[in-house]
């Protein structure tokens, strides 16, 4: 049955309890009632209209839409009814709502979003201990010998990470730039939105300077460009040209941007012996 | 809905009786829903009042399971009315109806007047 014809039935139901009230009162007055009583009696021997023409309809049957329909508009009806009721209420769910969903922002951020590495259940850190028990970073002998005898650990690499003033984008930024050694992608796993991560080349002294960026800074700072050779950063005093972006949400270590080789910044003596390490398992 | 299920409920208690009251109204000729009401009402000497409420639900599932038919027609009183009318289903459902309630009354006044049966016998 569609919209239309139940309209029509709706319709004719009216007309057939209107025509069976307007008899009722016929045969009213003309066994000697007043219009009004006839009306009166009429009304009160049918019982509730309403009722009736809702139960007649319930034979009828399932046009479960139109029903929908008439509890949606009830609802409405009684929202618009009581004004200030519905107000709280709505207010009480948006309230309700939108602590849920910040607090479960929250929640995921810090506890349930995975860590943007792979496996990072075998990524451990290792720290050097002085006499007193504090924790100290790995001097870069010893990190060697430690690489190089390793047999515990699938590989070791190491970073350090520092503010520094980078230029070359849409504008100067002052950003953690982090010179990492060269397995440090390899061992992180971490994969490339575009272009390529350090070859060996790069990790000699006197390679031409090359650097990695974060996706953020390509999308926001380098406007997400397709030519990346063009990009030349400058990093502090050094420059170095643009080679790969890193996947989205890898920032490793403090939110870095800007990645470059290790041994760009051994030409500064004094930032290599204060180089933190990592170390994978 | 507790006042519509009240009606609903009324309409369960009376259906059988109620559905066989107005298919036999309508074998004497088309009649609308006041007219059959009315009429059920002279020819059982007043004893049972149609309730309007039970009688228009029951008019249209009645109708539904093409018992009776309707059409619109205009009344004497130059009045638009629907009008039932017993299709040849409905004539035959009024026969089975009647026999079974015939069956019922002799299963009622056997349970109800034993002595008579037994005398009988």
């Amino acid at each position: 049955m569609s919209l239309w014809d139940r309209e029509k039935r709706e319709q004719e139901l009216d007309e057939e309890i209107g025509s069976h009230l307007r008899m009722a009162e016929h045969d009213r007055m003309e066994r000697g009632q007043t219009p009004d009583e006839a009306r009166y009696a009429a009304r009160r021997e049918m019982g509730n209209v309403s009722l009736i023409k809702e139960v007649t309809r319930g034979i009828w049957g399932g046009n479960w839409v139109s029903t929908m329909i008439q509890d949606l508009r009830y609802g409405l009806r009684v929202l618009r009814r009581n004004l200030g009721f519905s107000l709280i209420a709505v207010l009480t769910l948006a309230l309700g709502i939108s602590a849920t969903t910040a607090i479960f922002s929250v929640v995921y951020g810090v506890l349930l979003r995975p860590l943007p590495y792979d496996k990072p259940e075998q990524l451990v850190r290792v720290w050097e201990k002085n006499a007193s028990g504090k924790r100290m970073n790995l001097a870069d002998p010893n990190f060697l010998d430690f690489r190089s005898r390793n047999h515990s650990l699938q590989g070791m690499a190491s970073f350090y990470s520092e503010l520094a003033l980078v230029s070359g984008g849409s504008e100067a930024k002052r950003l953690m730039v982090a010179s990492v050694s060269s397995d440090f992608f390899p061992l992180m796993r971490v994969s490339l939105v575009m272009g390529r991560g350090f070859a060996p080349e790069d990790q000699h002294p006197g390679a031409g300077p090359v650097a990695l960026v974060s996706y953020n800074y390509w999308k926001q700072y380098l406007n997400s460009t397709q030519h990346l050779s063009a990009v030349k950063l400058r990093v502090d005093i050094h420059s170095a040209s643009v080679i790969g972006v890193v996947q989205p949400g890898f920032r490793f270590p403090e939110d870095s941007d800007v990645w470059i080789p290790q041994e760009l910044y051994s030409i500064v003596p004094s930032r290599t012996r204060t180089t933190p390490r990592s170390s994978r398992a | 809905m507790p006042r519509n299920l009240r009606y609903q409920n009324r309409i369960e208690l009376l259906q059988g009786t109620l559905d066989l009251l107005v298919l036999q109204t309508l074998r004497w000729g088309p009649q609308h829903g006041y007219g059959i009401s009315q009429a059920i009402r002279n020819n059982s000497r007043e004893l049972f009042q149609v309730d309007t409420g039970s009688l228009y639900p029951a008019l249209h599932r009645l109708q539904k399971q093409e018992w009776i038919d309707a059409e619109w027609k205009v009344s004497e009183n130059k009045q638009r009315v629907k009008v039932y009318r017993l299709t040849a289903l409905g004539k035959k459902q009024l026969a089975s109806e009647r026999s079974r309630w015939k069956q019922l009354m002799q299963g009622m006044a056997g349970i109800l007047n034993p002595n008579a049966e037994e005398s009988k016998a």
